[in-house]
């Protein structure tokens, strides 16, 4: 079985998308932490945590949209530290969608105590109708997104 | 907790071309270290730069501290001196044994054997950097200190998975062996070639023991046979080098009668058959 993440993460401040951007593409990481600028040591030791991402570009004018492969493992604990560690690298606000074989197995949701959970109250037959309406799962993250944020 | 590591002057952060070289080492230890997951967690990669890049050995006892506290099985037994002999960026036989005898006063290495022959398959590592770029034969060396695996079998716990015992000795060397001389497309320094001399040894000590099932006698013959039949196959990994000098090394071994008399016994009978023109055994 293989496992695929979505993350819409919300980054106000355009220096901090660009390193995090930086920090996780391969072919833009640093592999030591005294290659990074002093001001942004810490966030990357953050991201070297994890792994590098599939794609990556911006979405909106204060919005990143990240995708990862996962592979084998505890996808939803990956889910969950992966979500976390954006928010600790400098963003304010993150939804993260995890595929399971092509499948979308969970929504999950930064909550008010800063914890990562997976969002149950979404009927999951209506979530995979409002994505395919969507026709692109970053649109969908984005309405979760705005609709915390109001 | 705190362990030091004992070659530390072997490590030269500061020279930046000694850095250099260790950063593009680091790029194929990368890829393997994502092959092995998810066994060694992505998120452990950042504990095991410390060690390859400074030769700091607690981020990684932390992380295994951290496994252990969220019940999380260590990712194989030998975890620690298998990376220390790994990241060391001068091996040798002294150096690995060395950390092997510090190790051993602390856990029977005996079940480090696991991660050369048992956790990782040899497939995964078919890039010239192998799984531990050329260190392997070293290791194997390290952690096989006897040929006779009752002298090895004291060294850790009577657990015979990750023992050798005779029968396992066999399979493992000739699978090595086969997919080496076959195809090529494993790790070059796939442990299980090295183990042609315990194969010996095991073949002398303990011949009652080592021929289990008729599937090892054929695995045997199969590699016989593809050593004899090399010059004839078109599609024998002759443009590999390390596949050609073991097929060489092993052809010279048997012609000069360097094996027990039940091996040769056995290359007697593939030769035999080969020359008089009889297809090699299958399962």
């Amino acid at each position: 079985m293989e496992a695929e993440l979505d993350v819409l993460c919300v980054v106000e401040d355009c220096n901090k998308k660009n390193k995090i951007t930086e920090f996780l593409n391969e072919a833009t990481r640093p592999v030591l932490d005294i290659e990074v600028p002093a001001p942004y040591r810490d966030m990357f030791n953050v991201l070297d945590s994890l792994d590098s991402v599939e794609h990556s570009e911006p979405h909106g004018e204060n919005m990143l949209a990240l995708s990862w492969f996962l592979g084998g493992g505890d996808w939803y604990t990956d889910t969950q530290r992966t979500v976390k560690d954006l928010i600790k690298a400098g963003a304010t606000d993150a939804v993260a969608a995890l595929w399971l074989d092509g499948q979308l197995e969970a929504i999950f949701a930064v909550m008010a105590d800063g914890e990562v959970e997976m969002v149950d109250d979404i009927d999951q037959q209506q979530l995979t109708k409002m994505v395919f309406e969507q026709e692109d799962i970053f649109g969908f993250l984005n309405t979760l997104v705005s609709a915390k944020q109001i | 907790m705190h362990q030091a590591n004992i070659h530390l002057n072997q490590w030269q952060p500061d020279n930046p071309q000694w850095m250099k070289q260790r950063t593009e080492e680091w790029a194929h230890i990368k890829a393997n270290l994502n092959k092995m997951h998810p066994r060694i967690p992505r998120r452990s990669q950042r504990f095991h730069k410390q060690l390859f890049f400074y030769g700091i050995v607690d981020p990684i006892l932390s992380d295994l501290d951290a496994m252990m506290r969220e019940n999380i099985a260590p990712p194989f037994p030998g975890y620690l001196p298998f990376f220390k002999m790994w990241y060391l960026p001068q091996p040798s036989a002294a150096a690995f044994k060395e950390i092997f005898e510090v190790e051993e006063r602390l856990n029977p290495l005996s079940l480090s054997r696991s991660a050369l022959f048992y956790v990782f398959d040899d497939m995964l590592f078919s890039s010239d950097y192998g799984m531990c770029g050329g260190r392997e034969e070293l290791m194997v060396k390290t952690f096989i200190p006897n040929f006779d695996h009752q002298q090895c079998l004291v060294q850790g716990r009577q657990k015979y998975y990750f023992n050798l015992v005779p029968d396992s000795v066999l399979k493992l060397c000739v699978y090595a062996t086969l997919q080496l001389l076959d195809d090529g497309n494993i790790n070059p320094f796939a442990p299980g070639q090295y183990l042609w001399d315990n194969l010996n040894d095991s073949s002398e000590r303990h011949p009652d023991l080592i021929f289990k099932k008729n599937r090892d006698e054929v695995s045997l013959r199969m590699c016989l046979r593809l050593i004899l039949d090399w010059d004839d196959r078109d599609d024998a990994p002759k443009h590999l080098a390390h596949c050609a000098k073991l097929r060489a090394t092993l052809l010279a071994r048997f012609e000069a009668g360097d094996f027990s008399p039940i091996l040769m016994k056995y290359w007697q009978q593939e030769k035999l058959d080969y020359q008089e023109g009889k297809p090699s055994l299958t399962y």
